[in-house]
């Protein structure tokens, strides 16, 4: 029985496991890099740059400035929380800060170092929500993020270069709310 | 050996913190009425126009990058201005007297909800080039010189003012009162840096560059 046990077991990792070769990493550890950003937020387009580091503890740091260089929002992800360090009145209000700072999780596909973060192969659970994940060459090309019933899903587009990504966006279906964020230098 | 100890040590502690000392600049503080800065403020208004290339670096605490923008800018008074972005991104402000406009890559811009942000950045612009941050009862203005540029500190007196912009320091350049140097610091200790170059007074600008994008 015990061994039946630990084969069933064995088993059940290996196919939780992500299938070897799929590159799910953007942002490797100790990595920082500035992206040109377009935050959509209910029907104002704001442009800026977007700083990011993710640090050797998997802390990661953002940063959301005005192409005047004034902060407009800095926060950082630290043990499964966002702590919210400083956001203009337009982006500090608790639905938009809250989407924001999940949108920029799964962007960076930065769930992957939460706790609550499981993975089943073709479909990660995450926050309440199951992830649909498409490898194209065994690259992460987009992520379907499915909700609770009636809830509008979104989806993690990453447009592909040769050795580096050149664009990732996130869309919320039916609700004007949308990131797009191209990287200026290419790590 | 007692004896050598105590005569070398400080010599040795000299010569290490020497350094520091030659390569911090000695900035002296001035009051209001310093002839030096009655000059410059003359100087200013006597300008009719300005322009010049900018270089705008923004440090982040966490990061080893910088963010670095080019552009150049067109002033002509009264409060016309041409601010402009042209990498990494094309960023153009237009303040025409009383209007305010805004183009972000290739498209103009409702800045709905961002008011605020962008009448203080009006603000701070203006009042750096033609000098009339000097005297914006807003901010405490400390003055100060390091014997060929002339140091304008200003941190803000209301509190919606301080949630925006903790200091700004605007430097000028003793001879010509030009523009070198304004850096903001953000209230989170971040700062960006922009640097004037090429500055040019009193040349002929075509009007049509503050009226349209």
């Amino acid at each position: 029985m015990r061994l039946f046990l630990l084969i069933f077991s064995l088993l059940a990792t290996s196919v939780q496991a992500q299938a070897p070769g799929q590159e799910v990493e953007i942002l490797a550890r100790g990595k920082e890099a500035i992206y040109k950003a377009e935050f959509n937020v209910t029907g104002t387009a704001i442009n800026g740059f977007l700083a990011v580091k993710h640090r050797r503890n998997d802390v990661l740091h953002v940063s959301f400035t005005s192409p005047m260089g004034n902060n407009l929002l800095e926060m950082e992800w630290k043990k499964g929380r966002w702590k919210k360090i400083y956001a203009t009145k337009k982006l500090s209000g608790k639905l938009i800060f809250n989407m924001m700072a999940e949108d920029i999780l799964l962007l960076f596909a930065h769930y992957q170092y939460d706790q609550s973060f499981e993975d089943f192969g073709n479909e990660w659970k995450w926050n309440k929500k199951t992830l649909l994940p498409v490898f194209v060459d065994g690259k992460l090309t987009s992520v379907k993020i499915i909700g609770r019933r009636h809830h509008p899903s979104k989806t993690v587009k990453y447009k592909r270069g040769e050795d580096h990504i050149d664009e990732l966006s996130i869309d919320h279906q039916g609700f004007p709310f949308s990131i797009t964020l191209e990287p200026l230098k290419k790590k | 050996m007692r004896r050598a100890r105590t005569f070398f040590l400080p010599i040795a502690i000299g010569i290490l913190i020497f350094p520091f000392f030659l390569s911090a600049q000695d900035w002296k503080t001035i009051e209001a009425s310093d002839p030096m800065l009655t000059g410059l403020k003359s100087t200013l208004a006597g300008m009719n126009s300005i322009k010049g290339d900018i270089k705008q670096e923004k440090s982040f605490e966490f990061l080893t990058d910088k963010l670095v923008s080019t552009g150049v800018f067109l002033y002509q008074k009264e409060s016309k201005l041409r601010w402009e972005f042209k990498d990494p991104i094309d960023y153009v402000i237009l303040i025409n007297e009383n209007t305010m406009r805004l183009r972000e890559e290739g498209v103009e811009k409702k800045y709905k909800g961002m008011n605020q942000i962008l009448r203080q950045v009006k603000e701070i612009i203006l009042g750096c080039i033609d000098g009339s941050i000097m005297s914006n009862s807003n901010y405490k203005t400390v003055f100060s010189t390091d014997g060929t540029n002339i140091r304008i500190q200003l941190q803000p007196k209301e509190k919606n003012l301080k949630e925006f912009i903790k200091q700004i320091d605007v430097e000028f350049a003793k001879s010509g009162s030009i523009l070198k140097k304004v850096t903001l610091t953000d209230p989170s200790g971040d700062m960006t840096d922009i640097h004037f170059s090429n500055v040019q007074s009193n040349q002929k600008i075509d009007a049509a560059l503050f009226a349209d994008f």
